[in-house]
């Protein structure tokens, strides 16, 4: 069981990364927001050990991945618009806006493997550890997942 | 470069100051914390809030659980699973009324496993419910009409240390009635673990509801009305159960290893129980509790995806199974049904990997 200390200190360094693990899986900021504290409670009512922080980090991210997995499947969900969120956030430049959208409008299945590629910079044999799926499948789905984006940011800069 | 793009754009991508309070608050509710030993205290009772559903006046309770079990329409149900609601909804019917605002609690069901409660919320007439933004989900940060979600606590006797609804949420709906003041809810009760130790949905078991307070807003939330309300109850469960094993069988099943590994393995499950709202199955001994230890064994799930067991019915429908949650040191996983089961309608069970568990036969 983690102390209060450690708790608190594993919570500063993963909410973002439980919170943008969730937004990607569920694109609404509301229900990722839900997701990352029931992530939290179960961290602070988990009282088995783990063997390193990376053991932790990677608990979080498997059970948020798992507690999104459920709450798609609830009988009352309904996926929300995530635009009024967008708008909230300030990019520096209108690339970084289009390349949020862009992301946002990939399928879920290619959103968090990118994010855990891209930004946690797991390697896809990692990627394919903690999404539970094989490493051919997350090989095929970074290398697509890519491919509609490159594909969506030149329609954007077409239309400009 | 591209990653440097991505990771420019997503540092921006951040929970909530809100969040981040609520959860780093948690190191201070110590009372709340799980024990290691004594499984009284092991008992989460992850209850959601969902549904916020219109009132029809003068419709009858239990057409509620029709329309939340059939997703307000888009699962339609057979007419055996109406009949099956019908037959098992429990009228509650109290009320209660603080400052205005009447909360009733209005019936129940549940199969001894899972339960529903279903509440309604009528506001003084000059308040328009209907202007509440909508939104979804199942905790307490919503854009939503609420109540407060740290005060507000759904207990169970059997488990005061844990029996906290420390997360609420609720989907808003249209409503139907004209009546712009009023709004149902339905609580979902699933205790999440040892619940084979226990029995929450014992007629003798008592249940309380204190509810504190409406609000709306996230995350600055906005007090609508403030109050609490207070309501204790029973279930009063369908006592429907099929056992399906007569003996240990092989089948197979993910298995999420504590090391963050998973791996499709045979595992052999000990016991299936099928109940109106899910399957119950036990799995492995002993020896298999060091090799399980610390994570589920997640039955139709496969490692590239769900691959849900199904109740197939006699009619040849197929109600899907899909993996909710387990316990590995108790060695139990518990598998929902997409729609309730009406048990003598049941064929036989068909799990991933193709076996078939037949319902027996009754005498």
């Amino acid at each position: 069981m983690l102390t209060n200390e450690q708790f608190t200190a594993y919570a500063q360094r993963y909410i973002d990364t439980v919170y943008r693990v969730a937004l990607n899986y569920l694109k609404s900021a509301a229900d990722a927001e839900d997701i990352t504290q029931n992530v939290f409670l179960k961290l602070f009512r988990e009282d088995k050990p783990f063997a390193s922080e990376e053991h932790v980090k990677r608990w979080l991210i498997r059970v948020a991945l798992n507690e999104c997995k459920s709450l798609t499947r609830a009988r009352w969900w309904r996926s929300e618009s995530y635009e009024d969120y967008a708008e909230t956030l300030t990019f520096d430049n209108p690339a970084h806006s289009d390349l949020f959208y862009a992301v946002m409008a990939l399928p879920k299945k290619y959103r968090v493997p990118i994010y855990l590629h891209y930004y946690e910079e797991y390697t896809t044999q990692e990627i394919a550890e903690i999404m539970k799926v094989p490493k051919s499948t997350v090989c095929t789905h970074l290398s697509r997942g890519r491919e509609l984006l490159k594909q969506s940011l030149q329609e954007v800069d077409a239309n400009v | 470069m591209f990653k440097d793009e991505y990771q420019a754009v997503f540092s921006q991508v951040t929970a909530s100051r809100e969040t981040h309070r609520r959860i780093l608050a948690m190191t201070r509710q110590t009372k709340k914390r799980r024990s290691s030993r004594g499984w009284t205290s092991k008992l989460i009772l992850a209850a959601v809030l969902v549904s916020l559903l219109a009132v029809t006046a003068g419709a009858a309770s239990q057409n509620w659980f029709v329309t939340y079990f059939s997703r307000e329409g888009e699962k339609p149900l057979s007419q055996d699973q109406v009949e099956f609601i019908e037959e098992n909804t429990q009228d509650i019917q109290q009320s209660q009324t603080c400052n205005g605002w009447t909360i009733a609690l209005k019936s129940a069901i549940s199969d001894g496993v899972k339960g529903y409660v279903q509440l309604s919320v009528t506001a003084p007439a000059d308040v328009d419910l209907s202007q509440i933004p909508q939104s979804s989900g199942y905790f307490g940060s919503r854009n939503d009409f609420l109540p407060k979600s740290e005060d507000t606590a759904l207990t169970c006797e059997a488990y005061p240390e844990a029996g906290v609804l420390a997360n609420i949420g609720s989907r808003w709906q249209e409503d139907g009635d004209g009546l712009k003041n009023t709004v149902n809810y339905t609580l979902d009760i699933s205790p999440d673990m040892e619940w084979a130790e226990c029995d929450p949905f014992d007629p003798d078991t008592k249940w309380h509801l204190h509810w504190v307070d409406f609000v709306k807003g996230f995350p600055e939330q906005e007090t609508v009305a403030e109050g609490t309300w207070d309501f204790d109850f029973t279930f009063r469960s369908s006592e429907e159960e099929v056992s399906l094993l007569d003996s240990p069988i092989q089948t197979e099943a993910l298995v999420l290893h504590g090391s963050g590994e998973s791996s499709m393995e045979n595992v052999t499950l000990v016991s299936a129980t099928l109940r109106p709202f899910g399957l119950t199955v036990y799995y492995g001994d002993e020896q298999d509790t060091a090799d399980y230890s610390r994570d589920n064994v997640a039955f139709g799930e496969g490692e590239d995806g769900e691959i849900p067991w199904y109740a197939v019915m006699k009619d040849g429908q197929k109600i899907a199974l899909h993996y909710h949650d387990g316990n590995p040191v108790e060695r139990y996983s518990y598998m929902e049904a997409e729609t309730p089961l009406v048990l003598t309608e049941v064929d036989h069970i068909l799990l991933s990997d193709g076996t078939i568990l037949s319902i027996p036969v009754s005498e």
